[in-house]
């Protein structure tokens, strides 16, 4: 249930550090999964949890998401305003496919410039490279304001000249050159003579400024517009006191290393100067917003500290969405930090409590669980609770005052879905299994609506783990995924219906096998117990269908001939389509009969395999071949390594390391672990398949079947889960084909065996 | 006579030898880092040793429209860094159209330190045939010593392999995040069985995150799922020398 790692976190603040990026798309191919609990953000839609929905919150969430659950576990709140601006946040950083806008300002000015000429200019790219020597990266150069100004311009001049005059049409020419300066390039319009019109000349002269600017001219660009403000005829003056400060700001990012600081605090004074000039106080708000980002670069821990002052204040904040953008960012910059590498690893600013908190909750090592508990000693304040929670575990010394503390919690609180979660799970820890049951089923009982989807999940796990008879297991064993997601970049966003197929869409809020229940299942309990599982009607239909044909073909497999027998019309019941292959294998008799019946049966329908299948499983019909091969089965299932990855940070979900579950006798589980033992032993089913069909074909040569068995046990080697011995199987189930059946139909259907 | 025939045509051969156009993938070092779109500060790598495939841009095609968007972040690299530009090519509900086509070419051929472009693209069939026409299309827009690279999915160089005769110097199969072919990839690469595909057999892609026995290949792309540092550029330098 507890857990720690990264990496989904770095998917997370991946979102976080580039709105709009995309991030490498994993090599499918690509499947739906079920994500049963979200553990990188809050699950869909994201209004419940910015309207203080919080559920189970997971520390391994995103930072924007922790700094919202901070704010509701201290009780304060949002305003309706504030909750949309957060779910915009979160929208614009999950949606690796946004984009400024580019296109649509582009669209705008060609639209207006149409007013002029039909003729359009060369297509503008609003990025340019920074064009220095071993640096790769593109900045946003013209932004939305450039073609904002430019359009109303434009009309202006059209209304006060006329749009085919040669006024407008010069104007135009030297703005096309300004706008060509966007995606790289130095194109400076020439200045206009000194008899020219003295408004023409002043546009001339913030055209000039402006393409400077583009072309990162920036000392040009930032003498032009001081020009320009000091020229009190121009209209241009005040535009220009700005546009000096972000000549400054930018040769601040864009300038060499050493005069960035030097800009930076020129900008900065200048933003001051506008900001305390009330005459400039159309030009407040920009100005506000710019010296917001000069202060960020120019003071990060100051800025940090700033901001969430800014954030944790309970007035209405009308800039939440930015400031909340910007202090993740510079959160994400001092926790995300090389700590290998000293001379970039700045002590992360724990001098305000929502950094504290954050930075806490999301620190899994002795410092961090010892600070968390510390903190909620001394302040008894719900976030420091569902940190030393989060942090630590039922065995803790002090686990008894938190579970105490954590009861005490009362349902209206954003806290109480993690308060709860955790104690129930303190209570596990300790052993007070009975004492935890009965808090868990009250509060399945009584409480259920406030937990969200991967919170109820969360407890259902628990639930199954706490399960005293078979029945109760089942009862708990599946669960309705809170999604289905594609998932191949690790944002837990869920897949699109007009993206996913027909099985999938059909698959939508249906229960499935958690990894904790196919654990148990595939690894724990003994074939008397799945038979017993397969037999009760607790399961719903497709957990059931997909529970009956794995005990079926592991009893087969493994010689339980009794429980194969038992099982066998249950299975047909459930599975028609195997009725026919099951009838043979029960009028087999001799357990070498039956086991070729089954193993006959096994070839006929490939999605057969003795284990069932976490999530979604297979889409494939269970009788025709997987493209993908996930055809009969591997025994690396058994292989594959269960202990978690050494992460660093902290998240709750199903996992594969639990104990057996408590209902099993001793005797049962380790009767349950022999099977599995055995199973695994089979080795990868191609390799096991063509040798027992091989053993029959030499014992049984007669046998009708025996030609088609070959024939499907070689394409096993073909479409199933092969290792290093598999060719040398395929050879000789392709050799006995050959030699003893050459005119055999199948035969002639094998025209080769397979390397791999 | 045949001796004259040799003596006459020595220099044409000598003359086609030497303008063969010699390729620049050739020349790459054995590692290359992924440098995804992220701030990533690599001045620390020896510039002979490891080379950087970086995220260049990322072209979408969305409808008939070729949205383009380049690198944001920065990226830090020694003097000297033999660079790959990486073009992700990202589609929704694309038309596929001829003026997207040859829009993405441009787009590619003008990628920045574009010696080698790696062109990063997730084809389903339905659109392997635009991306065939797009790759000749490349290949002809380029100058001859530009190499194409393109990444690969591990089943397009195994058995579904739509790669062969196309004009690019390597595919780098990626051998991570590979789903429900994860077992079986993983068993032939523990095999040492090289990829049936020829054009696949040179390069291989790997992620820190998931250690796998890689192919005997020239030229190993490592993706890390964090940002790189020198602590896990080490580590996963160890991790694969084995």
């Amino acid at each position: 249930m507890r857990r720690t790692r990264l990496y989904a976190l770095v998917a997370g603040l991946l979102a976080v550090v580039l709105p709009g990026a995309p991030t490498v798309s994993a090599c499918g191919p690509f499947m739906t999964e079920a994500v049963f609990v979200h553990t990188v953000h809050p699950g869909y839609p994201m209004e419940r949890f910015a309207a203080g929905r919080l559920g189970v919150v997971q520390p391994s969430y995103a930072r924007s998401y922790l700094f919202v659950a901070y704010r509701y576990l201290n009780s304060s709140s949002f305003t309706p305003d504030e909750q949309k601006a957060l779910s915009e946040l979160w929208k614009d950083r999950l949606n690796f496919g946004w984009t400024p806008g580019d296109e649509d300002w582009i669209k705008s000015w060609f639209a207006a410039r149409r007013k002029v000429t039909d003729q359009d200019p060369a297509p503008i790219s609003v990025y340019r490279s920074r064009e220095k020597p071993n640096e790769y990266e593109a900045y946003l150069n013209c932004q939305k304001d450039s073609f904002d100004t430019a359009i109303a311009t434009l009309n202006e001049r059209i209304a006060k000249y006329g749009a085919q005059t040669t006024a407008v049409k010069t104007w135009l020419e030297a703005q096309d050159q300004v706008f060509s300066n966007c995606g790289g390039g130095n194109f400076i319009p020439s200045p206009l003579a000194a008899d020219a019109d003295a408004l023409a000349r002043a546009d001339r002269a913030y055209q000039i400024a402006a393409a400077n600017f583009y072309a990162a001219n920036l000392d040009e660009a930032r003498k032009g517009f001081e020009a320009i403000a000091a020229d009190s005829s121009s209209p241009w003056r005040q535009n220009a006191v700005y546009l000096v400060a972000r000549a400054l700001a930018r040769r601040g990012s864009l300038g060499p290393a050493e005069t960035k600081q030097e800009a930076l605090g020129q900008a900065e004074a200048q933003l001051q100067k506008i900001l305390a000039d009330k005459k400039l106080s159309s030009l407040h708000a920009a100005s506000g917003r710019l010296l917001n980002l000069v202060r960020l670069r120019l003071y990060p821990a100051e800025r940090l500290h700033e901001l969430a002052q800014v954030l944790t204040n309970k007035t209405t904040n009308q800039n939440l969405k930015q400031d909340l953008w910007d202090y993740t960012v510079l959160l994400d910059s001092f926790l995300e930090t090389d700590e290998s590498d000293e001379s970039k690893s700045p002590s992360i600013p724990k001098a305000d409590e929502l950094t504290d908190w954050i930075a806490t909750f999301q620190d899994s090592s002795e410092q961090g669980r010892d600070h968390a508990l510390a903190r909620w000693q001394a302040t008894r304040s719900n976030p420091w609770l569902i940190a030393a929670l989060s942090l630590n575990d039922g065995k803790h010394p002090q686990a008894s005052e938190l579970v105490a503390d954590a009861l005490k919690v009362k349902s209206n609180s954003a806290a109480f879905a993690s308060a709860r979660f955790h104690a129930i799970r303190f209570l596990m820890d300790a052993g007070k299994n009975t004492e935890a049951r009965t808090l868990l089923d009250q509060t399945l009982k009584t409480e259920r609506a406030h937990f969200d989807e991967s919170s109820l999940n969360l407890l259902l796990s628990q639930r199954m783990l706490l399960a005293n008879t078979l029945s109760e297991f089942l009862a708990d064993a599946t669960r309705v995924p809170a999604a289905l997601s594609w998932n191949d970049d690790g944002r837990e966003i869920p897949a699109d219906d007009a993206e996913t197929s027909d099985t999938t869409k059909s698959q939508k809020g249906k229960p499935f096998f958690d990894v904790d229940a196919a654990h148990a299942l595939n690894r724990q309990l003994p074939l008397s117990v799945l038979k017993e599982a397969v037999k009760s009607t607790a399961l719903p239909p497709g957990p059931r269908r997909d529970l009956a044909q794995a005990t079926w073909l592991r009893a087969a497999l493994l010689g339980d001939t009794q429980t194969a027998d038992d099982l066998a019309p249950i299975l047909a019941a459930l599975v028609p389509q195997l009725s026919e292959l099951l009838k043979v294998y029960l009028s087999s008799t001799q357990p070498d009969e039956k086991k070729f019946a089954a193993i006959y049966a096994w070839l006929k329908t490939p999605g057969l395999e003795p284990i069932v299948d976490a999530g979604l499983g297979r889409e494939t019909p269970l009788q025709e071949q997987d493209p993908y091969r996930d055809n009969w089965w591997c025994s690396s299932y058994f292989e594959r390594a269960t202990a978690e990855e050494n992460r660093e940070i902290v998240e709750f979900t199903a996992t594969t390391t639990g104990p057996p579950p408590r209902f099993l006798s001793a005797a049962e589980v380790a009767k349950g672990q022999r099977e599995a033992t055995a199973l695994n032993a089979l080795g990868t089913a191609p390799n096991y398949i063509s040798r027992q069909v091989i053993q029959w074909a030499n014992s049984h040569p007669a046998d009708p079947r025996v030609p088609e068995a070959l024939h499907l046990a070689v394409k096993t080697t073909r479409y199933g889960c092969t290792d290093k011995d598999s060719a040398r199987w395929s050879k000789a189930a392709f050799d006995v084909l050959h030699n003893k059946y050459p005119n055999s139909p199948w035969t002639k259907k094998t025209p080769y065996w397979f390397k791999d | 006579m045949r001796l004259l025939a040799v003596i006459l045509l020595l220099p044409i051969l000598i003359a086609l030898f030497f303008t063969r156009p010699t390729r620049t993938v050739e020349s790459l070092p054995p590692v290359i880092l992924w440098a995804w779109e992220r701030p990533e500060d690599l001045s620390f790598l020896d510039p002979q040793k490891t080379g950087v495939a970086f995220l260049a841009k990322t072209i979408t095609l969305r409808g008939d429209n070729v949205l383009v968007r380049p690198r944001l972040q920065p990226l830090r690299l020694s003097p000297g860094t033999k660079v790959i530009a990486v073009v992700r090519i990202e589609t929704d509900k694309p038309a596929l159209s001829t003026s997207q086509l040859q829009q993405t070419v441009r787009e590619i051929i003008n990628s920045p330190a574009a010696s080698v472009v790696q062109i990063d693209f997730d084809a389903v069939v339905s659109e392997r045939p635009f991306y065939r026409e797009l790759l000749q299309t490349l290949r002809r827009g380029l100058r001859p010593s530009t190499s194409v690279s393109i990444t690969a999915l591990a089943s397009w160089c195994a058995g579904d392999d739509w790669l062969t005769g196309l004009p690019i110097d390597e595919a780098v199969p990626m051998l991570f995040r590979l789903g429900v072919d994860q077992r079986q990839f993983q068993r032939r690469l523990e095999t040492g069985q090289p990829f049936e595909s020829r054009v696949c057999q040179n390069a291989a892609g790997v992620s820190t995150d998931e250690p796998v026995k890689t192919p005997a290949v020239d030229r190993l792309y490592i993706f890390s799922p964090q940002p790189w540092s020198k602590q896990s550029f080490t580590a996963a330098m160890e991790t694969y020398r084995k």
